[in-house]
């Protein structure tokens, strides 16, 4: 009986935290649905290794609000994608740039 | 032609013969009109300098300087004295004209005043308080008119392999050289700029985050200068440069794409590194620029007039309002590369904002891509009867609205 209770115990609180993962979910996809792929649509191939419409990435589909938004709305334009050149030993990322001041 | 208009050409023409070029003063010239203008707008002035000369049924001679924008602006800004030149107002030296004659397809040179010559327009790609000198306090008596866009491009050489640059790339290239080891930018004596009175250093340092006081690499002195030293090591030299330059010079520059703060993906100025359209300038994917501004000095018994009627008339030209020499001047803007703001989908207020979305009361779109790229926009009607089934017809183009 007290393994019965103790089983049911645990299982609703499995229920609980899934249905709090999945909530969780829902409001960051909520959050995200302006954003689509780029690969939906590949044409071509730009020169000096742009990748032209095959980049993968989220961009912005909806009404841009912020400069965020406009730099990242989804675009037929030639888009160059490569990782930054700044060795770690330079530049970890996370701290702010040096020169700004 | 009129016997007036040949003894000038005459005289003109005699002046500027080799060896008496230094002789000749510029105030000597008829109906001189005195412009400092920021490189970017060189062509334009130069195309306008011609037509006021030789076409144009109020005959102007413009008389021009090359200088950074900033100190462009200071020409006018500091202009207060009424009958003379305080110290960095006028301009000084040598300035360039063109000749009556059409077979002179380049400017001669001659003498401004000892003591300086009063600018009647001043031509800069930034807001004046974006100048160093205009950080703290805005100049006053002037008026300050933003016009068409004016794109700039961090270029190596057509031969160099980098296609790409990012912001926080750019802030270290120019912010520590060498010593930031950032393939290819290894060569500090080729990390070019035209200093930070120049609109592309203050204009890019705003868009990767770099102070004015804290740019390293080499100062040049002009667009050829630049283009000089980038050649010393075409793998590894870099330059910063408007676009209306650039693009005249594609054969031997390569504008990089650039990827700003947050944004996924490097982006040209135009839709790809190979087209004139400016589409990711104009809808916000590419922020690398400013608007040419007209300055001129304010009339101070009438307060919101200019000063000079002659840069007045050079102001609206500069614009895009009006004839100059039967041409449109609008169209003249885009011939020259500039991008008129009713061809643009994004705004700003001053240079550091952030851009936001901008719809023109009148947009000019069709009208901008007919004439900038082979064919114009394929969506676009044209309206030779001044009709459109939908839409509005301007400049016999139908625009959405």
């Amino acid at each position: 009986m007290h393994t019965h209770k103790v089983f049911s115990l645990r299982l609703s609180g499995g229920l609980l935290l899934t249905a709090l993962a999945l909530l969780g979910s829902q409001l960051r996809c909520a959050d995200a649905n302006n954003y689509i792929t780029e690969d939906a649509d590949p044409t071509t191939i730009g020169d000096g290794g742009a990748k032209g419409d095959l980049a993968e990435g989220p961009c912005f589909m909806g009404t841009p609000t912020t400069e965020l938004q406009l730099l990242n709305r989804c675009t037929d334009a030639e888009k160059i994608e490569r990782g930054t050149h700044i060795p770690a030993t330079t530049w970890d990322g996370q701290l702010p740039l040096p020169y700004e001041k | 032609m009129s016997a007036k208009h040949l003894s000038v050409l005459l005289f003109v023409a005699a002046a500027a013969l080799p060896g008496r070029a230094s002789a000749l003063q510029c105030s000597s010239l008829p109906e001189p009109a005195y412009v400092i203008a920021t490189p970017s707008a060189e062509p334009m002035v130069q195309k306008v300098a011609s037509l006021l000369q030789r076409t144009d049924a109020q005959r102007m001679t413009v008389i021009y300087q090359i200088r950074p924008s900033c100190k462009a602006l200071e020409a006018v800004a500091r202009d207060t004295l009424p009958a003379s030149c305080a110290t960095d107002a006028c301009i000084r030296g040598k300035a360039l004209f063109f000749t009556l004659d059409p077979r002179d397809t380049e400017p001669k040179e001659c003498d401004l005043e000892s003591t300086g010559s009063k600018v009647d327009l001043a031509l800069s790609d930034v807001f004046p308080q974006t100048c160093p000198a205009f950080a703290q306090t805005a100049p006053s008596g002037i008026l300050d008119n933003p016009g068409p866009v004016s794109p700039y491009s961090l270029v190596m050489l057509r031969s160099a392999t980098e296609a790409a640059i990012h912001a926080e790339e750019a802030h270290f290239v120019f912010g520590a050289g060498k010593s930031a080891n950032i393939k290819p930018w290894f060569n500090d004596a080729v990390i070019a700029h035209l200093g930070t009175q120049d609109a592309g250093v203050l204009l890019v340092g705003n868009r990767i985050k770099l102070a004015s006081a804290r740019w390293k690499g080499t100062t040049v002195a002009s667009v050829d200068d630049l283009v000089s030293t980038i050649y010393n090591d075409a793998e590894h030299g870099i330059g910063i440069l408007p676009t209306t330059v650039v693009d005249r010079r594609r054969a031997e520059l390569r504008p990089l794409a650039f990827q700003a703060v947050g944004q996924k993906g490097s982006f040209f100025p135009d839709r790809r590194s190979t087209t004139y359209d400016k589409q990711n300038v104009r809808d916000g994917h590419y922020p690398l620029w400013g608007y040419l501004h007209t300055v001129l000095r304010q009339d101070p018994g009438n307060p919101g007039q200019p000063l000079s009627k002659k840069g007045s008339r050079l102001s609206d030209i500069f614009l895009g309002k009006g004839l100059v020499g039967g041409q449109d001047s609008q169209l003249l803007q885009v011939q020259n590369g500039f991008v008129p703001q009713c061809a643009m989908k994004v705004t700003r207020t001053s240079d550091p904002t952030p851009l936001s979305i901008y719809a023109p009361a009148e947009p000019c779109h069709c009208f901008f891509e007919h004439n900038v790229s082979q064919g114009g926009n394929p969506t676009c009607q044209q309206c030779p009867a001044g009709t459109c089934g939908s839409g509005v017809c301007r400049r016999k183009y139908c625009e959405a609205q």
